[in-house]
């Protein structure tokens, strides 16, 4: 892990940061996101869905307000300045934490989903070390790395959104009837499953560091989570109006069974297919969860770029036990409502607690673009 | 040359770590089950008799179907059992139908679906049919034009479907609307001739919840498709205007551009549905004694109306007084419309006497290419 204080050679561009950004949400939220999302609201689970992602993109101009503060830190570097030593660092500790669950969980689900469909009699021991150990590699690669994985990945994976779409032209409208008819509690209920699908964003605090230019990070992300909303939501209606809502309540990765709904000329097993390019979407978001983990960690402990490099061996045997904690999915979605939960805390009350505070003490450099 | 030499040994050792197809299984090995039929067992209503066929592929078989049977108390259990009867590794992962016999689906077919949308090495698309009689004997007999009879089921069903004689349900359809309170399931009817040689596709299983009450047959099964919203183009036969009282005429249109609206309306207490039927159609045959006049085309549509009119009214009736199923989901129209009035009734107990209002609107565009 080098430092990222910001030099030439450590540096994204914009375009980089909107793959790191849609790779660190595009993940297992997809896949279980109308399951999840329903149990709540029902046949209104869209507009939990669309409710969640507009509830996100005002706490993006927190973290892009910290970047300009402090252009070419990270949260580690900060945190400490603006709210002090202790409190700095339990919320380093925190977010530390929060991406070591995100990576250990999706890291789980993965498994689970690969060992479903692909791969039955391989035991999900050697599916989490075989991940982890590329994980690790790719974080050790440092920013430049993830980023250019990013980039390869989006481009391999954004054509197979189109296999979405066929089945769409068999949405019954009456399935997403009555609107409204769940009420506004379930429906604001549901926002916090739906919160899970966009967690991923928060790798803010971490790549906006390599940002030259601050001023467009707000720009960048804000459109990154606006295309994610909209793809989730219509997802989740094509979902529902095509299934319905009772029988996702029995089925696990909904999405997969929506696409395995329709037949393909040309085509066996699309589902197969699909899922199998869909892995390395996860794969990403477990490597951004990792990376930002292993970075802050080597930042908060001070280590030399010698040892830094090495921080990632013994986060890896952390994250391997946590994922291998849940015994089975039902106790996975659990886990998954508890990141939710969390995530609240983490990716959108901390950097709004932060961004608020260091406007009010004037720390970093002053915010010059008033426009 | 020594280098030459140490490199082609490395190479050649390599070359070993690079064979994939050190678990293969033989074909031969394999009983590769096409069809599966689901029975109650004989004389034990919770035992289940689960029947596979496959092609036999030993070169020089007398047979070239392989047909086993074996009983359970869950369909997993019997397909166990069956190992015992083959010496090969039985598969039911390549299953292209489910057929279930008659009995098995009065007593409801709920409890054997599981197994088939949970298994992720079935086809969970593949299509689910109802036998008149047993499954087992469907499966069993001998066809002249073509040896593999499962194959030969899914395609008779996949051709039939294209003139909406019968519907095309998947085992995640019917497991969908299995646990979907609000509309209740139909399939495809299949019937052995007589002289036990070849299969009918006669028409639709009408459901109830999950028990078979009873069948629509010919005409009624178009007419439902397409009151169902499901028919894309059908072919009807019926009595020509020009029919008299003891000679009757016939004709037949192609129909297409189908649709069916259902308004549900609530006057006072009282509860009414409105269905119109709407299509376009293109005269087939028709007998003819003079050329077409306008107005004929006037009497002829109007002819077809009435007809249709009777065989949907023949449709509503049999749903609602005989077979108390209601497949065209008229409950959630209503639950929709008026979800107040909804909560305060039992809809099973009112929908036998809801009324149904039926008309329809079809217009002849095109009568060929004589008048």
């Amino acid at each position: 892990m080098v430092n990222p204080n910001l030099n030439k050679d450590d540096s994204i561009s914009l375009w980089q940061l909107f793959a790191i950004l849609e790779n660190s949400i595009l993940g297992t939220g997809l896949l279980n996101i109308a399951k999840t999302v329903s149990k709540v609201s029902g046949q209104d689970a869209w507009i939990s869905t669309l409710l969640a992602g507009f509830i996100i993109i005002p706490f993006l101009w927190c973290y892009s307000s910290l970047s300009r503060r402090f252009p070419g830190h990270t949260l580690v570097d900060y945190s400490t300045r603006i709210i002090g030593k202790l409190l700095g660092n339990m919320v380093n500790i925190s977010y530390i934490l929060f991406e070591i669950l995100i990576a250990a969980l999706v890291l789980r689900i993965m498994a689970d989903f690969i060992s479903t469909w692909f791969l039955p009699n391989t035991p999900i021991e050697s599916l989490l070390i075989i991940t982890l150990f590329l994980v690790i590699y790719m974080s050790q690669g440092g920013i430049r790395t993830v980023a250019r994985t990013s980039e390869v990945i989006l481009f391999l994976v954004v054509p197979f959104i189109i296999l979405l779409i066929p089945p769409a032209t068999r949405i019954e409208i009456n399935n997403l009837k009555p609107v409204l008819q769940s009420g506004y509690v379930n429906i604001i209920k549901g926002s916090i499953p739906a919160l899970y699908s966009f967690y991923g964003f928060e790798v803010l605090f971490i790549a906006s560091a390599f940002i030259s230019d601050t001023k467009k990070i707000f720009r960048t992300s804000a459109m990154c989570i606006s295309i994610n909303v909209v793809f989730y939501t219509l997802v989740v209606i094509a979902i529902i109006g095509v299934m319905g809502t009772e029988i996702l309540k029995y089925i696990n990765y909904p999405t997969i069974y929506y696409i395995k709904s329709e037949r393909f000329p040309f085509f066996e097993r699309v589902d197969l297919f699909f899922a199998f390019f869909w892995t390395f979407n996860i794969f990403m978001t477990i490597g951004i969860a990792f990376y930002s983990a292993a970075l802050s960690m080597s930042q908060l402990l001070n280590l030399k770029p010698k040892y830094g490099r090495n921080i990632g061996w013994m986060l890896a045997i952390a994250v391997y036990f946590i994922a291998k904690i849940p015994k089975n999915s039902i106790e996975v979605a659990r886990y998954m409502l508890y990141i939710s939960y969390m995530g609240i805390v983490v990716a959108m009350l901390i950097p709004l607690i932060l961004a608020v505070t260091a406007a009010i003490r004037h720390i970093g450099i002053k915010d010059d673009d008033k426009a | 040359m020594k280098r030459y030499v140490i490199g082609l040994a490395v190479m050649l050792a390599l070359s070993l770590t690079l064979t994939g197809c050190w678990d293969a299984k033989q074909l031969q090995d394999m009983y590769m089950s096409y069809g599966i039929g689901i029975d109650t067992a004989e004389g034990q209503s919770n035992m289940v008799t689960v029947t596979l066929t496959a092609p036999t592929l030993t070169e020089g078989a007398k047979e070239q179907l392989q047909i086993l049977s074996s009983q359970g108390h869950s369909i997993d259990e019997a397909i166990n059992d069956m190992q015992a009867k083959s010496h090969q590794i039985i598969s039911v992962a390549h299953d292209r139908v489910l057929v279930i016999g008659e009995q098995a689906a009065k007593n409801g077919i709920s409890e054997y679906l599981d197994t088939f949308v949970r298994n992720p090495s079935i086809r969970n698309d593949m299509y689910v049919t109802v036998a008149k009689g047993k499954a087992e004997e469907l499966l069993n007999i001998q066809l002249k034009q073509d040896p593999f009879i499962a194959l030969y089921l899914t395609q008779l069903l996949e051709k039939n479907r294209r003139l909406s004689k019968v519907p095309l349900v998947t085992v995640v359809d019917l497991f969908g609307k299995m646990v979907d309170k609000d509309s209740d399931p139909v399939l495809p009817y299949v019937e052995v001739t007589e002289g036990r040689d070849g299969l009918i596709a006669r028409g639709i299983a009408v459901f109830a919840d999950d028990k078979y009450k009873g069948n629509l047959l010919n005409d009624g099964a178009v007419v439902f498709m397409m009151m169902s919203n499901k028919a894309k183009s059908v072919n009807l036969t019926y009595k020509s205007f020009k029919s008299t009282e003891n000679d009757d005429v016939y004709s037949t249109v192609n129909i297409h551009g189908i649709s069916n609206d259902i308004k549900c309306r609530l006057n006072g207490d009282k509860l009414s549905i409105d269905m119109k039927i709407k299509g376009d159609a293109d005269l087939i045959e028709h007998k003819v004694t003079r050329p077409l006049s306008e107005s004929d085309i006037g009497r002829e549509e109007q002819a077809l109306e009435r007809e249709l009119i009777n065989d949907m009214n023949d449709v509503m009736r049999k749903l609602q007084k005989e077979y108390r199923s209601d497949p065209l989901g008229l409950c959630r129209c209503v639950k929709i419309e008026y979800p107040d009035y909804y909560d305060s009734i039992d809809w099973k107990s009112i929908y036998p006497d809801v009324d149904v209002n039926i008309s329809a609107e079809i217009n002849i565009n095109r009568i060929g290419t004589s008048s």
